[in-house]
This record gives structure tokens, sequence and C-alpha cells, in this order.
């Protein structure tokens, strides 16, 4: 276990081009930090967004202009392959429709994310797969395929998944959405649990209830995103 | 889980396409395989069958009537000639060795050749030798008392289960004439496995016909000279005359191998053609596989694969079907070759190894996998340019 | 067309004197000996000229028929002045002198066509050999790389044949 670093944003905007050499900017964020240890909950309506800024973060996507530094590193000055091999050792990401490769098995789902780096030995990959699974609840699925899952199991493999490298950093883009509220309760208590006792610093874009209430903090899009919303507005950001 | 290991649980999770595409692969590498055994068998046979005599002087006709079936005994026999030819050859100063030959029926299809002993002798030209396997040669008789003992090549002795002593006979008229077994030759890889071989008076004492001649008749002369340089006098001479054409058995022999190369370059065409059809169906299987697969490989970039990872796992599993495909079509070739080696073997006499191992089999196992990199490359280029945000999720 | 040997003599000849000139510009071309040539060297008891002895050794070429005496892999066959096909419309070569034996380089492949003309370039041997498998012979030519002769010169009417120049 080590400290976890904090997410700072320096003047993040993201724009896509459009056809006809124009240009769409979707952000444009305020300057955020994210403390080390904290659940940051990020709320918005659909298209403000969320998810493009999770990507950002991540670095699955670069920034039009700004500063994004993650564990005392600024990912945009990286470059891809480096912030592959970065984000594959320090992010961990928790995505809305599981995302699970379905020819594996949840055990080997796990295994999978270690591949990419070398955070833990060859031979521990197994067995440490194994250690998280059964954290959450699934030493008795570990060699089923996704398709025989339920959808809280499957999620639950995507959280152990993301955790498999021990990174200082997760991300989940609406794991609950595809939940049911009773499961979706459960697995987002797991879920902080663990994190918490491995002192993560998560960031969950979610609106279930159960995901704002255990924040310490909550952004709104249309707060911080002053191209969703046009002007940033300081009430709607709840101190912790 | 290694890469290596992820590409094989992906071929195992679409098992039928994977099976499928390696057994057409397999197909394709063995037909390949098979036709180069076969007609390298079947040069092979040629080459080392062709004779060492200069000259092959027979009726006038075909000169590859009178090859094929006075060496390879493959063809019909040709007209008879006269066995004065045989003995103005034997006294010319220029011919070192004339040696008669007689053809005409056979034993459960093995042909009866007769001929001299001068046939079998051991020459300081001659490379191959016969020997003995059991038995002894024939003994010298006269037309007057024909032995009627025959030498069995290896594969007659072998096929027909004659043995040392037997005697036999094939066809009614013959039943007065049985002809005794007393000896088996070793076998030489050629056409004289497969014949029966008798002495000339044995041959006239049991033909009806050629009993009552007073001529006797010859199939063919096989000649050597002393000297090559007097080849082209005695050709041109044997050539005139009004009895006999002379033909040079590797001219011959040139031919039959011109026709079939081209043969070959025509097999070789169809089996391009066949091969394009087999890595295009790879290269579709590959690429459809890919397009189905864009969330899993946005999601393993998402996780932290970089693009060369991705780009190497797509080439890893088409080398890996390629690889399945050329093992299992090496063993397919070789069991296509030994088919057909039988059937080359039964219905035209050559003799094909089908299990000849070389340089060969690397050679296609190493251009299948090449190829199956091939058409693996723009399916992976495919992965490689994966958009990862627009392929993460359904609708944002 | 080929031609009468009076004409074949008087053409080789005079090739004989232009090849006794000091060679010209193209040295990368060997000299070329014609079956004339190789008549008009021989001696009595098996002996050459010492002007053809001076080929000896060196690299030339020779037009002339395969005949297939050897094995069929063509590693040894017969250079004839004439085909041992055709319309046997010359003079059969009768001796040694018009008959040269070639042994082939390794892994030659050539075509076999029994009515062409072959052009053979190897190193040249003159004098009595006796061959253990194919027996005596004056002339021969070693390593000898064979192809297709190409390029017989078309004469218009009423014009004189010259000796044959380079291909």
């Amino acid at each position: 276990m080590r400290t976890a670093p904090t997410v700072a944003l320096r003047g993040v905007r993201k724009a896509f081009p459009l056809a006809g050499g124009q240009r769409l900017e979707v952000l444009d964020v305020v300057d955020v930090e994210l403390a080390s240890g904290s659940w940051t909950a990020l709320s918005g309506r659909s298209g403000s967004g969320k998810t493009t800024l999770l990507n950002l973060i991540a670095g699955i996507s670069r920034p039009t202009a700004g500063s994004i530094v993650v564990g005392g590193e600024d990912i945009v000055a990286m470059t891809e392959p480096r912030r592959d091999a970065f984000r594959a050792r320090h992010v961990g990401y928790v995505f809305q429709t599981f995302n699970l490769l379905p020819a594996l098995s949840a055990v080997e789902n796990v295994m999978l994310a270690m591949m990419f780096t070398d955070a833990v030995a060859r031979r521990e990959h197994r067995r440490r797969a194994e250690a998280i699974l059964s954290r959450l609840g699934l030493s008795a699925r570990l060699s089923h395929s996704p398709a025989r899952l339920s959808r809280g199991e499957q999620q639950r493999v995507a959280i152990a998944r993301a955790l498999a490298n021990d990174p200082p950093l997760v991300l989940a883009d609406e794991p609950c959405a595809s939940l049911d509220a009773q499961t979706a309760r459960e697995v987002l208590t797991e879920f902080w649990s663990v994190c918490r006792q491995d002192g993560k610093t998560v960031l969950v874009v979610s609106h279930e209830e159960a995901a704002l209430a255990a924040a310490h903090r909550v952004l709104d899009m249309t707060g911080i995103n002053r191209a969703a919303a046009g002007r940033a507005s300081p009430e709607l950001v709840r101190p912790a | 889980m290694t890469v290596v290991g992820l590409a094989l649980r992906y071929l195992r999770g679409r098992l039928v396409t994977t099976a499928l595409t390696a057994l057409s692969i397999a197909l394709g590498a063995a037909l390949v395989l098979a036709s180069v055994l076969l007609t390298r068998g079947v040069e092979k046979t040629f080459m080392e069958s062709a004779t060492e005599y200069s000259l092959v002087v027979g009726a006038k006709g075909s000169p590859t009537q009178l090859v094929l079936s006075v060496v390879f005994r493959m063809d019909t026999p040709t007209p008879n000639i006269l066995r004065a030819t045989w003995e103005r050859l034997a006294s010319d100063e220029r011919v070192d060795v004339a040696v008669p030959v007689a053809l005409g029926d056979a034993y459960q299809g093995f042909r009866y050749v007769a001929t001299s002993p001068a046939y079998f002798a051991a020459m300081p030209w001659r490379q191959r030798s016969f020997a003995i396997a059991r038995g002894r040669f024939a003994r010298e008789d006269s037309i007057e008392q024909p032995s009627y003992e025959v030498v069995l090549g290896a594969e007659t002795a072998r096929r027909t289960g004659l043995q040392l002593d037997d005697r036999f006979f094939e066809g009614e008229e013959m039943a007065e004439y049985p002809l005794t077994v007393v000896g088996i030759l070793r076998s030489t890889g050629t056409a004289d496995d497969r014949a029966v071989f008798l002495t000339l008076p044995s041959f006239w004492g049991m033909n009806e016909v050629a009993r009552k001649m007073q001529m006797k008749p010859l199939t063919a002369v096989l000649v050597r000279a002393k000297r090559m340089s007097d080849l082209p006098a005695l050709h041109r001479q044997l050539n005139l005359s009004q009895e006999t054409q002379a033909v040079f058995p590797s001219g011959v022999l040139l031919g039959i191998f011109n026709l079939l190369g081209l043969a070959e370059e025509v097999l070789a065409l169809v089996l391009a053609i066949v091969a394009s059809v087999v890595v295009l169906y790879l290269f579709v299987s590959m690429y459809s596989a890919m397009r189905e697969r864009r969330r899993e490989i946005a999601t393993m970039r998402a996780l932290g694969a970089r693009r060369a990872t991705i780009l190497g796992l797509v080439l890893l599993e088409s080398c890996l079907i390629a690889l399945v495909g050329g093992g299992a079509g090496l063993v397919l070739g070789h069991g296509i070759a030994y088919g057909g080696a039988r059937l080359l073997a039964s219905r035209a006499g050559m003799v094909a190894d089908p299990f000849a191992v070389g340089l060969l089999q690397p050679a296609v196992l190493a251009c299948v996998v090449i190829v199956g990199a091939l058409a693996g490359l723009l399916p992976a280029l495919s992965a490689y340019r994966v958009d990862v945000e627009e392929n993460l999720a359904p609708l944002s | 067309m080929r031609h009468s040997p009076e004409s074949l003599t008087a053409a080789a000849v005079l090739a004989l004197a232009l090849l006794s000139l000091p060679l010209a510009s193209r040295a990368d071309d060997p000299p070329r000996l014609t079956f004339a040539q190789l008549v008009d060297s021989m001696r009595a008891n098996f002996d050459v000229t010492q002007q053809i002895k001076a080929y000896a050794g060196r690299e030339v070429e020779i037009q002339g028929f395969i005949v297939p005496a050897g094995p069929p892999d063509l590693s040894f066959f017969l250079l004839s002045r004439v085909s041992a096909l055709g319309n046997y419309c010359c003079e059969i070569p009768t001796g040694q002198d018009e008959t040269v034996y070639v042994y082939a380089a390794k892994g030659l492949k050539l075509v076999y066509d029994p009515l062409r003309v072959y052009r053979v370039r190897g190193v040249f041997e003159a004098g009595k050999d006796v061959d253990r498998t194919y027996g005596v012979s004056m002339f021969r030519i070693r390593g000898a790389r064979v192809e297709e002769a190409v390029g017989a010169r078309i004469f218009k009417v009423g014009e004189t044949p010259t000796p044959p120049t380079k291909p």
C-alpha cells in the first residue's frame, strides 16, 4: 500500500473537431484537485462531458489545453505509450457496461489487467486475482465466464480488475447504472469499503444516492465545466 | 496471463471458426506438400530409371513410345524388329555392347522382359548393378532347348507372392510352357523391379507365333557406343534404314520433362489460386473478428495496453491459426502423398517417397506462418487504430 | 538457312584471320570457335595445331546442336554441327573433330529442343583425352553455360554471307 497521490487539473479544455473545420468545445473546466484518499462524486446531465473528463484523467485522450497531474506527473506531457504504461500502473477504471472479456473467466479477466504492467510478479498473478475476488465475495465464481455471472457479480469482477495492480487512483464511470437499486447499493458499499481500506483516491461519476452520500465532495459538471453551464458556480460545490 | 495465453483464449472462444480456418489452411498446405512430393517422385523415377545406354534401337514409330515401353515399361511395346539387326549391331566395331530386348505379355501385370545376360553384367560405365537376392540368374540356353527359367524383379516377387522354384503361367496357350522361378533380384528402384526376366529362347519358345518364325523377333536393341563421337553417325545410319529407328533415351526424357515442366507450371498456378483463397478466408475471418472485438480492444487499451501490444496480439492470433493449420497440413500432406504414391506405383510403376523429410517441411511451415502474419496484418492495423473513447461505452 | 561447306570454310578462314588479330573492344565476350576451325586444326596422330591449342584453358564460345548422349540432366552432352533430328540436310559429322564433348556447369537448367542452335560457353580443351564413361574425344568444353543462340542473320536477296559477327 502506497500513499495515494493527488490529481490536479489546471486549465483543462477539450474540443472535438467537426466537419467543416469547426470545433465543438466540450470541456473547459475550472482548476480542480482531488485530495489523496478522497472519494469524489461527479454528477451532471448526460452529455455534459463527464465521461470525457474521466477519459482525460485516465490518459485515454489528451486535452486540447491545460495540464493534468496525477501522482505528481503531468500526463499531458507524456507520449501515448508512456501514458498507456502510466495508466496501467496508476489508474483503475470501472465502466458502466462492465466491459469484461467474454472469452476469459472471472479470474482471468482480473489477471488481464496485470498483463500490461509489471506491478505484480507473473507467478503471483493468479493468487492476487483470486485474493481480490475473494475480498469482493466471489471466491465461488473464480472460473465462471461473464455469461454465467449475474450483473452484480460482473461489476464486482470489473471492480476487482480495476484494483488488480493496486493503483493509487480509481475512476468509475456510472458503475451502477446497469444494476438494480438493491444490487447497486451493495456493490457501491463494497467498492468504497475496499478502496477506503487501501487508501485509494476515487472519482466516481454517478447520480446514485449511495455514491453521493458516501462522497467527501460532490462536483457537478455544470459547476466546474464552463463549456456546459456557461459559468462556474461555487455554491454547487459542496464542501467535504 | 500472457499475450500468447490471451491469443489462445480468443481462438478457443470462437472454436468453430478457428477450426474451419485452420482446416482450410491445412488443406492448402497439404496440397502444396503432396504435389511437391509427388512431382519430385515422378521426376526422380524418370531420372533414376534413365538408362545408361547411348541409343535405343527399335521399330520405326514414336520415339517416346519406344523409350517408354523398353526402358520404363510404361507404354505398349512397339512393333518387332529383326534379330539380324541385333547381330549387325553386335558386330559393329563402333559398338561396345548391344543388348537385345523382347517385350510382350505380362504375368499379373508384371511384364515379361526377354534379354541376354549382358543386360545384367557389370560394366565399367554402368553405375547401377543387378544383384541377386535369392537364387541365381537363368542359365544359358538355346533356341532348341529353352530353359523356361525366370528371374523376378523385387517388386514382382513381393506382389505376386511367387517364391523360388514356383512354376507359373498365364493364359490357356501358355499352359504347356510353365515358367520356373530361379532367382529374385534385389530392389533397384527402377522399372526393373516390376519385371519378369527370361532368356530369349524361353520367350520365343513360349510364344506360339514366335515359335514358328524363322527370323526371331525382338522389340529393341540397347546400344552402348565405345565413343560418344561415333553416336551421331550411328544414329543417322540406323534412322535412315527402312527397318529401324534409333533414339537417344535422354532426348526422349528431356521431351517428357518439358511436358512435365509445363504441367508443373499449371499445377503451381492452380495451387497459387487455392492459396490465395485460403489467405483471403483467413483475412476475412480475422477482420470480422476484430470488428466484433472493438469494445474489448478499447477496454484493454483503457486498462493500459499499448497500441503495439494490441497489434501484436492480433498478429499472434493470426500466426497461431496458421501454425496449427500448417502443422496439420504437413501431416495431411504426407497422407495425401501416400495415397498418390500408391496410385502412381500401381498405375504407372513410378516410385515416389511420400515420407521424404527434408527442408521442404520447415519451408512450407515457415511460408504458412508468414502468410498468416500477412493475412492478419490489416486486421491488426485496424485493431491498432481503434478509437478508445468511441468504443468504450455504447452511448455516453 | 545453313551454308554449304565451301562458304563456311571461306567464312571460317576469314574468321580465323580476324580472330588472330588482338581481341578488340568486346573483351567481355569470349572468342567464338566454329566447327570448321576445329576440323582445320586436326593433324595426324590425334594432334592439333598450336593455334587451336592457344585457346586451351580459356573461355570460348561454340554454337551448335545438342545431341543428348549423356544423362537426362544434360550434365554431359555432345555439341554437333548438325542436328540429330531434322532433314539430314548436311553431311553427318563422322569424326571427333566435329563433335565437342560438353561437361556442363553445375545446376544447368535448360529447355532442350533438338532443332535449336545453342550457344555454349566454357573452358576449352584441345587434344586427345579418354573419359572413363564417354570415351575418347579431341575437343571438350568444361563448366559450360548454355543458352539458346538468338539473332540469326537474315540476308537480303543478292547479299553474300559474311563471316559471323558477335551475336
